[in-house]
């Protein structure tokens, strides 16, 4: 079967190209270990907000994200994360960020990436966990997802989240024991 | 939210008519298909075809690292997975000769109706770069459009040893993987914009079965399925892009086991529409395998139930999950992705 090419003349109509422009995405997936809480947090700024957003983090104004600007954002980030686990507030430690450039950030195409953990005791039986982010809510739109557990020990049982998606509640089980 | 906003405009658009991170990775497989033999054929040709520098790029070794580098994002862009470039060579780099050669071997490996749907997002994206050049800041690397479509063989083509074939570009993204008799297309990703176009005095609509499937089903589940299908929260993007392999999210929705065979063939044909792109053979093992799973799947929505509106919705199953996400405000921009989180990359037909 195939296959020519062939040069075709055409007219369009008027189309419109609906990328997100004046806001930053904001999304989470949380993942649920019998030692500790993962969040991975994906930060994509519109073009009409990016360079907002690439200011705030540039601090010394050079066009570049060095890494103690990038270390000192994400930081600052976490602070407006809630994570509680049974009514308990958990501090959520920073392991990694990841920061675009200002060309890929202003052209819309450019995320920053960012994974924090909680340490926690995953004891059997029923439990719950909030997490809520408060960061920049006149600007962001928001994702947040449970990834299914590694651990077979974890088996979350309800999830409830607000209209925006700027939090959710988990209910979960842990079965044993066993790290 | 504000979108941007683009004019009319003429455009020339060439049509193919037709229908351990670097560890290698090895199998036993089973005797070729029929389909295995043709794609097998058909990545010789297009290989050949190429001089030895493209052929360098074309083909490269099939591993952890360079099955995962597909995004639907364009050229220009830093992708999901930090490279900056696709695999392969683009077909804007080749010759006619090549060109039509590697559009026979992406053919080769796809049914008619996939590959014709292909094509329409090729030429949507086509003439999102005709719309969006002009404009276009100096200095923005950014490009869309066909030349700016990549294909690669990841692999020696073989009717025995995993193989992998990927063609994508802005919107786009086939990875083909090979195993003896058995072809699987996933993870892939399909999108479109603009959504719907004219082309040769015909309204072209890519995802427009997709789009118009799933209204048809949310608007036949009854009320009770109907509060457990449409989630209380906007979604405004995929959960599971490029850059996600190997996460599974906790499913919400209606199970499926509610549906009566009338909802439950309704769902089947809405998901035939990302697994058919796939060559015949293929896609009736996959579909097949959906179906005996269809009680555990769930669907979920967000947004209107009114077709046109812009909605959300997501398929998952123990072997099949597919999002559709149209982005901004509007429904002239569409993303959606079709992973199988026990088989992605043919993981289940390849030993590690």
């Amino acid at each position: 079967m195939l296959i020519g090419a062939i040069a075709i003349l055409l007219t369009l109509p008027a189309t419109t190209g609906a990328h997100r422009l004046d806001e930053y995405l904001q999304a989470t997936r949380l993942s649920l270990a019998l030692k500790r809480i993962v969040v991975e947090i994906d930060l994509t700024p519109g073009v009409d907000v990016a360079p907002m957003i690439f200011a705030l983090i540039n601090t010394d104004h050079d066009g570049r994200i060095s890494e103690a600007e990038g270390r000192a954002y994400a930081s600052q980030f976490l602070k407006e994360i809630v994570l509680e686990v049974d009514g308990q507030g958990q501090r959520l430690a920073l392991v990694s960020s990841q920061f675009p450039s200002f060309l890929e950030m202003s052209a819309g195409l450019g995320t920053i990436r960012i994974e924090a953990r909680a340490v926690w005791a995953g004891a059997p039986g029923r439990h719950s966990l909030f997490y809520q982010n408060n960061y920049r809510p006149d600007l962001c739109a928001y994702l947040v997802n449970a990834l299914l557990p590694a651990s077979r020990e974890i088996e979350i049982t309800e999830q409830h989240r607000d209209p925006l998606q700027r939090g959710i509640r988990l209910a979960f089980n842990v079965k044993g024991s066993s790290p | 939210m504000k979108i941007r906003h683009y004019g009319a405009l003429l455009v020339l658009l060439a049509l193919p008519l037709a229908a351990s991170s670097t560890q290698r990775i090895t199998a036993s497989a089973p005797a070729a298909s029929d389909a295995t033999i043709k794609a097998v054929a058909a990545a010789k040709v297009f290989l050949a075809t190429l001089d030895d520098r493209q052929r360098a790029n074309a083909r490269l070794e099939l591993n952890k690292k360079t099955r995962s580098n597909w995004s639907n994002l364009p050229t220009g862009a830093v992708f999901q997975n930090g490279a900056t470039e696709r695999n392969g060579v683009k077909l804007g780099d080749m010759t006619a000769a090549q060109q039509e050669a590697a559009l026979a071997l992406v053919s080769a490996t796809l049914s008619r109706a996939g590959y014709q749907k292909v094509m329409n997002i090729v030429n949507a994206d086509e003439m999102l770069e005709r719309s969006s050049a002009p404009a276009r800041p100096a200095g923005n690397r950014t490009r869309f459009g066909r030349a700016e479509y990549y294909v690669s063989i990841l692999g020696t083509p073989s009717a025995t040893e995993p193989w992998m074939i990927q063609f994508g570009g802005h919107h786009l993204a086939l990875n083909i993987t090979v195993v003896g008799a058995k072809n699987v297309l996933t993870p892939s990703h399909t999108g479109a914009q603009p959504a719907t176009f004219t082309f040769n005095g015909q309204t072209v609509r890519p995802l427009g079965n997709e789009n118009d499937k799933a209204f048809a089903l949310v608007n036949a589940l009854n009320a009770d399925q109907r509060k457990q299908a449409i989630l209380d929260y906007q979604v405004t993007d995929v959960v599971l892009g490029p850059g996600h392999d190997g996460e599974v999210i906790q499913p919400e929705g209606v199970r499926v086991s509610s549906f009566s065979a009338g909802q439950r063939a309704m769902l089947l044909d809405l998901m035939s529409e990302w697994v058919r792109i796939l060559n015949d053979h293929d896609s009736e093992a996959k579909m097949a395998e959906i179906r005996a799973n269809l009680a555990d799947t769930y669907f979920a929505w967000s947004g209107p139930t009114t077709n046109g509106s812009r909605a959300y919705f997501r398929i998952q199953g123990p072997t099949a999950m597919i999002e559709y996400a149209p982005q901004g405000s509007g429904t002239d921009h569409i993303h959606t992705f079709y992973r199988d989180p026990t088989n992605d990359y043919g993981a289940k037909l390849i030993k590690p």
